[in-house]
């Protein structure tokens, strides 16, 4: 099935409010002379297609620098989810857009210990869409040691989400001849979730450093999805998974830089295991080529592969016994690569022109393809933005 | 074998978290890790909150990806 629509209009509203702010925060850097406050404004579009699903989405984010040094940041963004689906009554593909809408805020702020500097963070994050509300909190700090060439961080999370339902086409009929009503069935759930990360960032030479993470997630609710259906022997049945699940995910990176070319090679690995024994590993390469003072450009290949959780079976295996059952792509065995190209631009170029107001700031854009064995098939994701500092 | 790939990255892990302990690089010695392809926090960021999603809506694996993830309706 293909799908193809024009932007929304929600999507388009977005864009213009974003473009407005971008140029209203570009001549705020007028008031730059009174030292006052720093910061930037990034306006950035997302974008991710796979055979049946395509996301649109707009987001922008400011950053603002106090002269005590207190960083408060704060961003929204619309998620436009176009999905191909088969509607409850009706015979043929219907296509949806659904929108996501998310705001984030995060304070932050480093205190000097003498030796050493502490920064403390805190940060929230609020997402709706019409069966989802998900909110988070989190609270981040980082010790720096030894002329900051140690740094060890610590992370605690919440995240509390009310999982709903919403019934596509279940008017279906003389009222809604193409199925495209919504019945919300309202709340049938509730997710919450733990998470706490530590980690070490360590300068190992004048062009080499390395970085390890621990996470542990432990979630505990609605961790199925309400909309997928298992068949079990012949009949149509939810899905059902564990109630509780713990997480454990170990990365590492090492970054180095090779000075005559200006080359640099970052190595990545990630490495996750889960008491469903559902087990991961992620490794991943990037290598960035800078090109005169203005251009630095990265290509990036990540391999993933991942075995199946204790509770997926081929469709139609289960049986009236099994206490889980799944439709789930995720939980099952499969592996991906990503193959990534990714530029940025200082557009110090664009000085003494028309569009002046930009000339501190930066662009970028990025692609990237990937190839899935899993039942979603390949993807493609793309980003672009501009930065400007002010 | 999954398992031991995993409590292998642990060993590894430990190991590099007892490095801190034996370099200090100065801050006049930093140039080069101060170049935009060094410092992943201003080259690419801004691209982790969404790729993150998108990897925890289609990968069984979350965390670890740099960012703090945050619900939605992806299970």
């Amino acid at each position: 099935m293909r799908i193809f629509c024009k932007p929304s209009r929600t999507t388009r509203f977005a864009f213009l409010v974003a473009l407005i702010v971008l140029v209203t925060g570009a001549f705020a850097a007028a008031d730059e002379s009174t030292g006052t406050w720093t910061g930037n404004l990034r306006v950035q579009g997302n974008y991710y297609w796979e055979t049946s699903t395509r996301v649109v989405a707009p987001e922008v984010r400011a950053t603002l620098v106090s002269p005590d040094g207190v960083v408060i940041s704060a961003g929204y963004l619309i998620d436009a989810i176009t999905s191909a689906s088969l509607a409850a009554g009706v015979i043929e593909d219907i296509r949806f857009t659904e929108t996501r809408n998310q705001g984030s805020l995060s304070v932050g702020r480093e205190f000097d210990l003498g030796e050493a500097q502490l920064r403390l963070s805190a940060s929230g994050l609020v997402s709706h869409e019409p069966d989802y509300l998900a909110t988070s909190l989190s609270l981040n700090g980082t010790l720096s040691l030894n002329q900051r060439t140690t740094l060890i961080s610590v992370g605690l999370g919440y995240i509390h989400d009310n999982v709903g339902s919403v019934l596509r086409g279940a008017n279906a009929g003389a009222s809604d001849p193409g199925g495209r009503m919504l019945s919300d069935r309202g709340r049938v759930g509730q997710l919450e979730g733990m998470n706490l990360s530590a980690g070490v960032t360590q300068i190992l030479a004048p062009n080499l450093w390395m970085s390890a993470e621990y996470n542990l997630l432990v979630n505990n609710g609605m961790l199925s999805n309400p909309y997928r259906a298992v068949m079990v022997q012949g009949v149509l049945t939810p899905e059902a998974h564990p109630g509780q699940r713990t997480r454990h995910t170990i990365s590492g990176r090492l970054a180095y830089f090779v000075e005559p070319t200006r080359t640099a090679i970052h190595l990545m690995y990630r490495s996750y295991l889960d008491d469903w024994e559902l087990a991961a590993i992620n490794p991943e390469v990037r290598i960035y080529q800078e090109i005169g003072d203005a251009v630095t450009l990265r290509v990036r290949y990540r391999y993933y592969e991942q075995n199946r959780s204790f509770f997926f079976r081929e469709s139609d295996v289960f049986t009236a016994d099994d206490p889980f059952v799944t439709a789930d792509p995720k939980m099952g065995a499969f592996h991906s690569h990503l193959l990534g190209f990714r530029g940025l631009v200082m557009l110090r170029f664009l000085a003494n022109t028309p569009l002046d107001f930009l000339s501190r700031g930066s662009f970028d854009v990025s692609v990237d393809y990937l190839w899935q064995t899993s039942r979603f098939g390949n993807a493609i994701m793309a980003q672009s933005g501009i930065t400007v500092p002010f | 074998m999954r398992l031991r790939a995993f409590f292998a990255s642990l060993l590894l892990t430990s190991l590099l978290g007892l490095l801190p302990s034996c370099v200090t690089v100065a801050p006049y010695q930093r140039g080069l890790l101060a170049r935009p392809s060094m410092n992943p926090d201003e080259f690419e960021s801004s691209e982790a909150g969404f790729q993150a999603h998108v990897f925890q809506s289609r990968e069984g694996a979350a965390g670890g990806l740099g960012t703090t993830g945050g619900g939605c309706g992806c299970n």
